[in-house]
C-alpha cells in the first residue's frame, strides 16, 4: 500500500438522489431505479427504460444564473464537484486553490451538443451558428466547467475511456498526487442520458433486448444471470476527494477509505474476441492487488462491473474465475447495475462508492434481484438481501467495449475508528425507484 | 536535478502535418517556413466566412486487417504511430504485451464520423447509417485504435483536454514509465479537420482571412488544420538496453486550469504561469537553461498577448533572452495534435541545434514584446525547451523536453 492516496470526501448525483448515503441505503434497501424514460424522448426508441435522474434541478445546487449553455453532462459534473467540495472537510481551504485539481472521466458528454451544432451548420448555416454553445463541442467542456463553479485552478483532465473512464481517471488523478503535480483531486466521472449516446448504444446492440414490458422488466434479468440480455443506461456524476495520506491525517481529515492499488491492461484483439478481453481483465485485477499488496484471498468482496450484457458479463466472470478460483464461491460479489443502471463513465466510481458504503455501514447491498446464475459460474452474488461486512479490502472491476479492463483496489483505512460518514447523515434528498 | 525514479527518453518520431508527413519532410518545411494554409477541401465551405484551413494533402495509407471502420483520427494516430515505431526501429515483439501501451490526446476525437453520421442522416434517414459507424465513433477508439494495430496490452489511454491535449498525453505516458506502468509507450496526439471546429472558430471570429501571424501587431487569428504527431517513449534502460538512439528526455510537465472561462483564456495569464512554473519545478529545471520555448502561439489576439505576458511573468529577467516561436504560423492549429507535433519540433530542435521560424512576421506589437524568432530558423545550441499548449476549459499544459545525456 506504498502508493495508496486517502479518500477524503465523496460527491455524488445518482438517480437515487445526492450523496453516498443515499445511493448506499438505496442499494441496501434493493431499490431499483429503472423505470420508463421521461428526460428523453422515448418514443425515438425499441427499449424505453433507463435509471435516470428525473427530478433533477441543477439551479439548487449551482445557483440559476450562469448555467444557460451548460450541457446535462455539465451540470451532472458540475453538481458532484459542489458536492464533493462540500463533503471535502474543508479541501479547498486547506490547499492553495492552484494545487487542487478535477480528473473526470467523459466519453460521449459532448456528443449531443457536436450533433445539435452539426445540424445547425447543415440547417442554419455556419454564419448562424451559436457562438456560446461552440465551446460545448470539446469533451473537456463540463471539467472545464465544473472547475470554473468550484474554483479548482489545479491539474485539469478528462479522460475518454468509455466505461473505464471513471475508474482511469482516480488513477490519474493519483498519479498526480504521487508525482507533486497536485495536493488534493477531485476524480471520478460522469454519464447524462442524451439522445445521440442512447441511440448510439441500441444501434451497437448494446442495450437490453430481451422478451418483455416494464412490470416484467422490474426484475430485468440482472448481472451474471442467464438470462441477461442487455444493458439499462443510467445518469450520475460521481467524484471522490483524493489526497495524500500524509496529509490528510496532517489536517486531521476524516479518511473513508484509500485507493491503495490500481490495474489496468487492453484487450489487443478484435473486440469480440472474449478470450483477449478476457485476459485483459485478469491482468488488470492482478494487477491492482499486487499494488494493494495483497493476495486474491485477502479480497473481502468484488464490486464487479457486471452491467448485463451477455459479453461483457461472460468477460468478467471467466477473469473472475481464473484470478480467484474456486475461493469464487464464497467470495462476496456485488452487482448494482440492476439498481442504478450502466452509468458508462460513471460506473466504475459508483461502485467504489458502494464499496465504502460497506467499509462504513458494515454491509454488502444485495442486488435487486436473486440471479440465476450460469451453471459455469459458482458465484456468491450477494442478493438476498444486506449482508454484513467485516472486509478490509474491496476490488472494483471496470471492462470498457473498446477494450480497457481497469481495477481498482479501495482498502479500510487502518489508522481509524469506524467511520461514521456515510451513515452519520439522513439522506439529503430521498432518490426514487420501484422496490423490486 | 529532481530524482525521477526511471529516466524517459523519446526514442521515435512520427508526424503528419499539413507541410509534410514524416519526420524529414515536417523537419524540412518548418525549417524553411513553408505554409500548410490553402482553399479547405474536405468539407463543403459554402456560407463559412473563411475558406482557408490547413488539411493535409496526401493519402493516409493504413492498413485495416480487420475490417473494423476506422474514424480519420484513428487512421492518422495509427499511421504516426507506425512511423514513429519504424523510426524507433523498434521491434514490438520484443517488448512484453502489457509492457506496451498508448497515450492520445485529442480535441474532437471522431468528430468527422459523428459529422458523416449527421449528414446521412440530414440528407436521408436512419436506415443510412451503419452500426459500425456508431461503433467507430467514440473519442476511446482513437486510442484503441493505435494499441489494436500494433498489439499494445498495456495502458491505454485516451485524454480529451482540447487543444492541450497532446502534451498531457506525453507527459501523463511518461509518468506511466518512470513509475513504472509501462517500459514503452506510444503517446502523441491526432486531429481531423472538422466542419464544426472550423463553423465554431469561425463563428467566433477566431479566424484569421488569409495568414496566420502569430505575435505579429497585426495578426487576425488562427487556421484551423488536422495532422498527427506520436512519439515512441521509453524508459532509459529499455532503450539503452537495445541499443536505441534517443533524441531528448522527457523531465517533467505542469498542468493547470484557468477556472475563468470554458472558451477563452483568462487575460491575466495566472493559470498560464502556474503551468509553465509547475512544469519547471517538477523537472527540476533552472529558468537560465531554458533554451527554447516553442509557443502555443495560435496568432489570436488575445493568445499572443497572455502568452508573453505569462512567459514575462514566469522568466523575469530571462525573458528577453529565451527564443519562442509559433509553428501554428505554418501548420495552423492542429488542435488536440498541436502540442504533440509541436514537442516532436522541440526534440529536433534539440537534437540540430536549429529553432524553427515564426512565419508571416512583419510588424512588432509593443504588447508582444520578445524573441520570436521571426521569418528564419535560428542555428541555437539547446539543451532545454519547454512546450506550452493551452486550451478550452481553461486547459493548461506545458512539457518540458531536455538533451539526453
Amino acid at each position: 500500500m506504498r502508493h495508496a492516496v486517502a479518500i477524503t470526501g465523496i460527491g455524488v448525483i445518482s438517480p437515487f438522489g445526492t450523496g453516498p448515503e443515499a445511493l448506499v441505503r438505496a442499494l441496501a434497501a434493493r431499490r431499483s431505479a429503472i423505470r420508463e424514460l421521461t428526460v428523453l424522448d422515448a418514443a425515438r426508441y425499441r427499449w424505453r427504460w433507463a435509471a435516470e435522474i428525473s427530478d433533477f434541478d441543477p439551479a439548487a445546487f449551482l445557483g440559476a444564473r450562469g448555467l444557460r449553455y451548460f450541457d446535462r453532462t455539465a451540470l451532472l459534473l458540475s453538481t458532484a464537484a459542489r458536492l464533493a467540495v462540500q463533503a471535502g472537510q474543508g479541501v479547498l481551504e486547506a490547499y492553495d486553490g492552484t494545487e487542487v485539481g478535477l480528473a473526470a472521466g467523459a466519453t460521449y458528454g459532448s456528443t449531443d451538443s457536436i450533433v445539435r451544432f452539426d445540424r445547425d451548420v447543415l440547417t442554419l448555416g455556419p454564419r448562424l451558428v451559436s457562438p456560446m454553445q461552440f465551446p460545448n463541442m470539446v469533451m473537456n467542456a463540463p471539467a472545464g466547467r465544473a472547475a470554473i463553479l468550484c474554483a479548482l485552478r489545479g491539474p485539469n483532465a478528462t479522460i475518454g475511456n468509455g466505461e473505464a473512464s471513471g475508474i482511469d481517471a482516480l488513477e490519474f488523478a493519483r498519479m498526480l498526487l504521487l508525482t507533486g503535480q497536485a495536493k488534493a483531486m477531485l476524480a471520478g466521472g460522469v454519464h447524462a442520458l442524451t439522445d445521440e449516446v442512447y441511440h448510439a448504444c441500441e444501434r451497437r446492440h448494446f442495450l437490453f433486448d430481451g422478451p418483455g414490458t416494464w412490470s416484467e422488466a422490474c426484475g430485468v434479468p440482472g448481472p451474471f444471470d442467464r438470462a441477461r440480455a442487455g444493458a439499462v443506461l443510467g445518469e450520475a456524476a460521481a467524484l471522490l476527494v483524493l489526497e495524500d495520506v500524509e496529509a490528510a491525517v496532517a489536517r486531521d481529515a476524516t479518511i473513508h477509505g484509500l485507493l491503495s492499488g490500481y490495474g489496468t491492461a487492453f484487450a489487443a484483439g478484435r473486440p469480440d474476441d472474449i478470450e483477449v478481453r478476457q485476459e485483459a481483465a485478469v491482468h488488470a485485477m492482478t494487477a491492482a492487488l499486487a499494488e494493494a499488496e495483497i493476495s486474491s484471498s485477502e479480497v473481502s468482496a468484488v464490486f464487479a462491473q457486471a452491467n448485463g450484457t451477455r459479453a461483457g458479463d461472460r468477460i468478467e466472470a471467466q477473469a473472475l474465475s481464473e484470478v480467484f478460483g474456486s475461493a469464487m464461491s464464497h467470495t462476496p460479489l456485488v452487482a448494482i447495475k440492476a439498481s442504478v443502471g450502466e452509468c458508462l463513465e460513471a460506473s466504475g466510481v459508483l461502485q467504489v462508492i458502494a464499496a465504502l458504503g460497506a467499509l462504513t455501514t458494515g454491509e454488502l447491498p444485495p442486488a435487486p434481484r436473486t440471479p440465476e446464475l450460469d451453471p459455469a459460474w459458482a458465484f456468491d452474488v450477494v442478493s438476498d438481501g444486506p449482508r454484513s461486512f467485516q472486509g478490509d479490502h474491496c476490488l472494483v472491476n471496470a471492462v470498457s467495449r473498446d477494450g480497457v479492463a481497469s481495477s481498482v483496489v479501495i482498502s479500510r483505512w487502518p489508522g481509524a475508528a469506524a467511520d461514521q460518514a456515510l451513515t452519520a447523515h439522513s439522506a439529503s434528498r430521498t432518490g426514487r425507484g420501484a422496490s423490486c | 536535478m529532481k530524482p525521477n525514479r526511471r529516466a524517459v527518453v523519446v526514442t521515435g518520431l512520427g508526424v503528419l502535418s499539413p507541410i509534410g508527413c514524416g519526420k524529414d519532410s515536417f523537419w524540412e518545411a518548418l525549417l524553411a517556413g513553408a505554409s500548410g494554409a490553402a482553399e479547405i477541401r474536405s468539407i463543403d465551405t459554402a456560407g463559412f466566412r473563411s475558406r482557408r484551413g490547413c488539411e493535409i494533402k496526401e493519402p493516409i495509407p493504413v492498413s485495416n486487417d480487420d475490417g473494423m471502420v476506422m474514424g480519420r483520427a484513428s487512421r492518422f494516430a495509427v499511421r504516426a504511430a507506425e512511423m514513429a515505431i519504424e523510426d524507433a526501429k523498434l521491434n514490438l515483439a520484443d517488448v512484453g504485451v502489457r509492457r506496451l501501451g498508448v497515450s492520445v490526446g485529442t480535441t474532437g476525437g471522431e468528430i468527422r464520423v459523428l459529422e458523416k453520421i449527421d449528414s446521412l442522416r440530414h440528407g436521408g434517414s436512419e436506415a443510412d447509417v451503419s452500426g459500425d459507424l456508431y461503433a467507430a465513433q467514440p473519442c476511446s477508439m482513437i486510442s484503441a485504435s493505435v494499441a489494436r494495430r500494433f498489439g499494445c496490452g498495456g495502458p491505454n489511454l485516451l485524454i480529451s483536454t482540447a487543444c492541450a491535449a497532446g502534451n498531457y498525453a506525453l507527459g501523463y505516458a511518461s509518468d506511466i514509465i518512470r513509475r513504472g506502468g509501462a517500459d514503452v509507450m506510444l503517446a502523441g496526439g491526432a486531429d481531423p479537420f472538422s466542419r464544426v471546429t472550423h463553423a465554431g472558430f469561425c463563428r467566433l471570429g477566431a479566424v484569421t482571412p488569409d495568414r496566420c501571424q502569430p505575435f505579429d501587431k497585426n495578426r487576425k487569428g488562427i487556421l484551423v488544420g488536422e495532422g498527427a504527431g506520436i512519439v515512441v517513449l521509453e524508459s532509459e534502460e529499455h532503450a539503452r538496453s537495445r541499443g536505441a538512439r534517443t533524441y531528448a528526455r522527457v523531465l517533467g510537465y505542469g498542468l493547470s486550469c484557468d477556472a475563468f472561462d470554458p472558451g477563452s483564456l483568462d487575460p491575466s495569464g495566472q493559470g498560464v504561469v502556474v503551468a509553465m512554473r509547475r512544469a519547471l519545478k517538477v523537472a527540476g529545471v533552472a529558468l537560465d537553461e531554458v533554451g527554447y520555448i516553442c509557443a502555443h502561439g495560435t496568432g489570436t489576439p488575445l493568445n499572443d498577448r497572455v502568452e508573453t505576458l505569462a512567459v514575462k511573468e514566469v522568466f523575469g529577467p530571462h525573458a528577453s533572452s529565451v527564443p519562442m516561436s509559433s509553428i501554428k504560423s505554418m501548420l495552423g492549429h492542429t488542435m488536440g495534435a498541436a502540442s504533440a507535433i509541436e514537442a516532436i519540433a522541440c526534440v529536433l530542435a534539440i537534437r540540430d541545434g536549429v529553432l524553427p521560424p515564426t512565419i508571416n512576421y512583419e510588424t512588432p506589437d509593443p504588447e508582444c514584446d520578445l524573441d520570436y524568432i521571426p521569418n528564419t530558423p535560428r542555428r541555437r545550441d539547446v539543451d532545454i525547451a519547454l512546450n506550452n499548449a493551452f486550451a478550452f476549459g481553461g486547459n493548461n499544459s506545458c512539457l518540458v523536453l531536455g538533451r539526453d545525456r
